[in-house]
């Protein structure tokens, strides 16, 4: 009976790793292959296959759509594609850059109520390209710019946050100082994300700023003091709590992190605003949840 | 006796076995107030999150905290390359979120962005999440660009 006692908890216990296991498999499967479909029309289904065999990129075409890929001998290698079209034939030939001999059968009239474009089987007569000719980075079938425009200017947009800014510092650092409040605001808000890591002149034109005559030009100028210097601009926003203007008081609570001794004193605010705010953060504080 | 030691211990693994599997999903969210700086009518908070490898699609929802003043409406926008959905909380002040709105860009960086319909401070909870269609939670960064 202890044996038997044993043999369960053991078995039980390797349970989790056999199936966690298993799920890491699926997992790196679906990092390498991806297989979307959309209701966008000419971008109905969507492939991105990173350095992975072509038969599990065909197979998982296959699964994905429900068209039945039929192939033989398929060519060693890994393969990186990016393919948009309206069917599987599109597909296809995108990700195959047109190099293998492609079989469409299409179901019958009736079928064809179901799924209007879509083969319903695909042979891939492979035998004359090989893993090199098939298409490797972005690929976008052709007959449909439209979603190779749209993919391009995505991964522009993407590579665009990457890429260096501009240095607006000099520039920003001058409109700080306009006689056009308007201008001071936008200039020392743009500060915040804006302009040299590190920087004295920024630091300085912020610092000036929290005693500015207009209202939202001090707002701006603890939201960026605070956001740039962190835990050393808490001198900044305890004075700030007794400002005049509850706007200023309101981003002294919102950037006061973890201050509890600021957040209790704006419970009293006269601003309720600036008193609900100081709530939902002393409650965040008490009871911290994923990100603040 | 024996069977109740048994019972014990099957009762004891499948704790663990549970335990093992227990997917914890992490909730991404935050309080902050939008509107005090505000120089022209409406005001924009900006926000980039960038959602880590195995992200099929970024998710968000808003709910405005403050009492509600007529006119007075918190937005809350997803933009990936060439996509953008957006909602507006249309009833302030009430304990309730909007619905989810959804872009499924895959892994990569989303702009987030909180804006008001006209001037006027605003209080505001954002969940926001990086999502696997398969439940999984990638690793979500935020980074804020823009407060106004």
């Amino acid at each position: 009976m202890n044996s038997t006692k044993t043999w369960i908890t053991c078995l039980c216990l390797l349970i989790p790793g056999i199936l966690s296991a298993a799920g890491n498999i699926n997992r790196l499967e679906e990092q390498s292959v991806r297989v979307i479909m959309t209701e966008d029309t000419g971008a109905e289904l969507q492939l991105e296959a990173r350095q992975a065999p072509l038969a599990q990129v065909l197979n998982r075409i296959a699964t994905q759509t429900g068209v039945r890929i039929n192939y033989s001998v398929l060519p060693e290698g890994l393969v990186t594609a990016t393919c948009v079209g309206p069917t599987v034939k599109q597909v296809l030939e995108c990700l195959l850059a047109r190099k293998a001999d492609l079989i469409f059968r299409y179901p019958s009239q009736a079928a064809k109520t179901v799924s209007l474009k879509q083969p319903a089987e695909v042979w891939v007569l492979g035998a004359k390209f090989d893993v090199n000719q098939t298409n490797s980075e972005t690929c976008i079938s052709t007959g449909f710019q439209q979603q190779a425009t749209q993919k391009l200017v995505d991964a522009k947009v993407d590579t665009a946050q990457t890429e260096p800014e501009p240095d607006e510092t000099d520039e920003l650092v001058k409109m700080a100082k306009s006689e056009n409040p308007a201008e001071r605001a936008e200039a020392i808000g743009r500060l915040m994300a804006a302009g040299r890591k590190d920087d004295a002149s920024i630091k300085e034109a912020l610092e000036t700023a929290l005693s500015d005559e207009d209202a939202r030009v001090r707002v701006r100028a603890l939201t960026s003091l605070s956001y740039r210097e962190g835990a050393e601009a808490a001198a900044a926003l305890r004075d700030a709590i007794h400002d005049k203007d509850e706007r200023v008081r309101l981003i002294a609570v919102d950037r006061a992190g973890d201050d509890v001794a600021l957040l209790q004193q704006a419970l009293t605010d006269e601003a309720e605003i600036v008193r609900q705010l100081a709530t939902i953060r002393l409650k965040s504080i008490s009871k911290p949840n994923g990100f603040q | 006796m024996k069977f109740a030691s048994l019972r014990k211990t099957f009762i004891t693994a499948s704790i663990l076995v549970t335990a093992g599997h227990m997917d914890f999903t992490l909730a991404h969210s935050v309080s902050a107030s939008i509107g005090a700086g505000s120089v022209n009518t409406g005001s924009s908070d900006l926000a980039v999150v960038t959602c880590a490898p195995g992200t099929d699609y970024f998710e968000a929802q808003i709910r405005d905290v403050a009492s509600p003043v007529p006119g007075l409406l918190v937005n809350l926008h997803i933009v990936k390359g060439t996509q953008m959905k957006t909602i507006a909380d249309t009833v302030s002040g009430d304990a309730n979120y909007t619905p989810f709105i959804r872009v499924n860009g895959g892994p990569g960086i989303y702009y987030i962005a909180a804006t008001t319909t006209t001037a006027g401070t605003r209080v505001f909870d954002l969940n926001y999440h990086c999502q696997a269609n398969n439940g999984d939670h990638p690793e979500t960064d935020i980074a804020v660009l823009q407060v106004e």
